[in-house]
């Protein structure tokens, strides 16, 4: 204690002190999932970056090895050789994402809470 | 043989004997004919009408949502078929599957989903919340009419495999899918037919229309089988027109009339225009749709003829479907001066639909008149407008009856299900895709068939490139309409789970008919005013009230 503090301030530290105490008491957390219902709309620059990164790193395996196949993809690309040759594809692609997409909505709307 | 006279003659009088009966009943028959046929549409059906509900609406809002679905499947189909025109083995890969997929099978995919699947959906779905409204009571049986639609759904379904493949283990597909067609619109005209018997006031014309197309389209085939014209050219060309005309000519009109005034607020312009509108559609011969008949021969199993009308066919066929023309500019008329001067447009998510109302009136008329010049040229069997016939065709789908039936069952399905779309926003994006799409991608299609058209009057040795590159174009465009379409799709099904709650206001109706005085308790708009019913010669009475305390309030 200080020298020189009152009666009135040795009191009033006694009791912080108190309340203190108390608030170690308290669990740290509540032992519950907690997600937010809003998604922050800085959460798109992430994805963004990330599909950035991954051009960027395409972009330099090219420089780095020229002329060279991709591992992996160049093996299973083959495999769709005579399949997917026509401009068709992507619009089905997108067509097949919205079947998907119907669907999707018809299950989560009809199972969620 | 006068074929066409002959057979609208049998076609007039199976509509006046179904009007009679209407109007005057079984004589003492009445009751129980009632009761049988409220017991087939219910209790002999056994377990099978407990797996749906009987909730208000419900019926409407199945048939719509299935609708919606099959606009989707219809867009995709037409979208594929039009692409395989300039690129015939986009898809040949499917071959490995044993499924060889042709651009004329698909569009044929594309016009039999779209007719029975989506504009026949949408269509009835509509009809099941507006005809009961019109007559002043309740749908007879919400339980059936929702079980009918999965058979109805079922038998498009089987539409587009026998489109695709016509015989499977021995049996012709097409034929068993119009049977099935055929019992689910049975069921319908029973439960119509039984709902208006129970019509607590004066039926407004919109529910005339409404009731003979459906029973329009069957009095159409009775027609065609009793005057013996089934195997005949000319006879399967006219059936064709006759379900076009009864089926979804008066059920478009009358659906889209419900909904020009109920979502726009103003009531219907003229009463006259709808009764020359009912008439014309019944007595001429509407000429939108293709000039090949195909669609009859297979749904009905008939042997395919040429068609050779006489001259005098020629004559009577030519001259009724330019009198055709009275009832569709009636009907466009009225629709765009019942929907003037409100503010209601995809913006306004109050009034959702007025869009593609508003679009389908405007090209009715010309998609009517080129489509009068093909089918006449075809009649007179003159065929220098047949390379047209198949773009014409799909115009009268995706520009004039897709928009009004997905126009009218938007506005109706917050009404019958309680909740809005989810998104108006989504709503905007859809109409304008799918209008593009369709606007766009159609006519750059259109224009390649002249070019066809024109190459081969030439008799040029070699196809010019540009034909190529506009089919293209026409069907990378068209595309736009199977987007617009998943947005509906997507708005419609989330906002029956999300949606904001539909609210009816004490004072409002959804009824056509004028009201004579307003209680106007609280500042409001004058739109508000309107879409309660109210007309120029509606007297509103303002009601003060004190907001002192303790003060009586004052009516």
């Amino acid at each position: 204690m200080l020298k020189g503090q009152s009666l009135l301030v040795r009191s009033a530290s006694a009791a912080f002190a108190r309340c203190v105490s108390m608030s170690v008491d308290v669990p740290s957390s509540v032992d519950v999932f907690i997600q937010g219902e809003k998604e922050p709309g800085s959460s798109g620059i992430v994805v963004v970056l990330g599909f950035v990164t991954m051009l960027t790193f395409l972009i330099l395996y090219g420089i780095l090895f020229p002329g060279r196949d991709m591992p992996v993809v160049s093996e299973v690309l083959p495999m769709f050789e005579g399949v997917f040759d026509s401009g068709i594809w992507f619009f089905l692609l997108g067509i097949i994402f919205g079947a998907f997409s119907i669907l999707a909505t018809m299950l989560t709307e009809a199972t969620s809470e | 043989m006068d074929v066409i006279v002959s057979t609208l003659a049998a076609f007039w009088l199976i509509l006046a004997l179904f009007f009679v009966l209407i109007k005057r009943g079984l004589w003492i028959f009445n009751e129980v004919s009632k009761s049988l046929s409220m017991f087939m549409l219910e209790k002999a059906l056994g377990p099978a009408i407990d797996f749906v509900s009987g909730r208000s609406g419900s019926a409407s809002t199945a048939w719509i949502i299935h609708g919606f679905i099959w606009t989707f499947a219809a867009s995709t189909f037409t979208f594929v078929g039009l692409w395989l025109t300039h690129d015939s083995t986009a898809l040949h890969s499917f071959g490995s599957w044993g499924y060889h997929p042709n651009s004329s099978e698909l569009i044929y995919a594309g016009r039999l989903t779209a007719l029975f699947g989506a504009i026949g959906m949408l269509v009835i779905g509509a009809s099941l919340y507006a005809l009961p409204k019109l007559s002043g009571t309740d749908l007879a049986s919400e339980s059936n009419a929702t079980l009918v639609s999965l058979l109805w759904t079922f038998s498009v379904l089987l539409m587009f495999i026998g489109s695709q493949n016509s015989v499977i283990l021995g049996i012709t597909i097409l034929p068993v899918a119009n049977i099935l067609l055929s019992l689910a619109s049975t069921a319908i005209a029973i439960n119509m037919i039984l709902t208006i018997s129970e019509a607590t006031q004066d039926i407004p014309f919109p529910g005339w229309l409404i009731l003979f197309a459906v029973i329009g389209n069957i009095a159409a085939i009775l027609a065609v089988f009793v005057s013996g014209a089934y195997d005949e050219g000319t006879g399967q060309w006219l059936l064709f027109h006759l379900s076009g005309g009864t089926f979804f000519f008066c059920g478009l009109a009358g659906v889209s009339l419900y909904s020009a005034s109920v979502g726009s607020g103003n009531p219907l312009w003229s009463k006259s225009l709808v009764a020359f509108t009912l008439f014309g559609a019944l007595v001429t011969i509407n000429p939108m749709g293709s000039i090949d008949s195909s669609m009859v021969t297979d749904l009905f199993s008939l042997t395919s003829s040429e068609l050779a009308p006489s001259s005098r066919d020629v004559i009577a066929g030519s001259f009724l479907m330019a009198l055709s023309a009275i009832p569709i500019i009636a009907f466009s008329a009225n629709m765009l001066v019942t929907m003037r001067g409100s503010d209601a447009f995809v913006e306004n998510p109050d009034s959702p639909g007025i869009a593609e109302l508003n679009l389908g009136s405007w090209m009715l008329v010309p998609v009517a008149i080129g489509a009068l010049f093909v089918q006449t040229d075809a009649l007179g069997s003159v065929n220098e407008l047949t390379g047209i016939s198949q773009s014409l065709d799909l115009m009268a789908i995706w520009l004039v009856m897709v928009p009004l039936s997905i126009g009218a069952a938007l506005n109706i399905l917050p009404r019958a299900s309680g909740r809005h779309q989810l998104s108006a926003n989504r709503s905007r994006w859809a109409y304008w895709m799918m209008t593009g799409g369709a606007f766009l991608g159609l006519l750059i299609t259109l224009m390649s068939d002249f070019t066809d058209m024109a190459l081969t009057e030439s008799m040029a040795e070699q196809g010019a490139s540009i034909n190529d590159e506009l089919r293209k174009v026409g069907s990378v465009m068209f595309y736009g309409t199977v987007i617009g379409a998943i947005f509906h799709c997507t708005n419609a099904i989330s906002g029956q789970f999300r949606g904001r709650i539909v609210e009816i206001g004490t004072t409002s109706s959804i009824s056509s008919i004028s009201i004579e005085s307003y209680t106007l308790t609280s500042p409001t708009s004058i739109r508000k005013i309107l879409a309660s019913g109210a007309t120029l010669d509606t007297e509103v009475s303002p009601s003060g009230q004190s907001e002192e305390e303790g003060s009586a309030t004052e009516l």
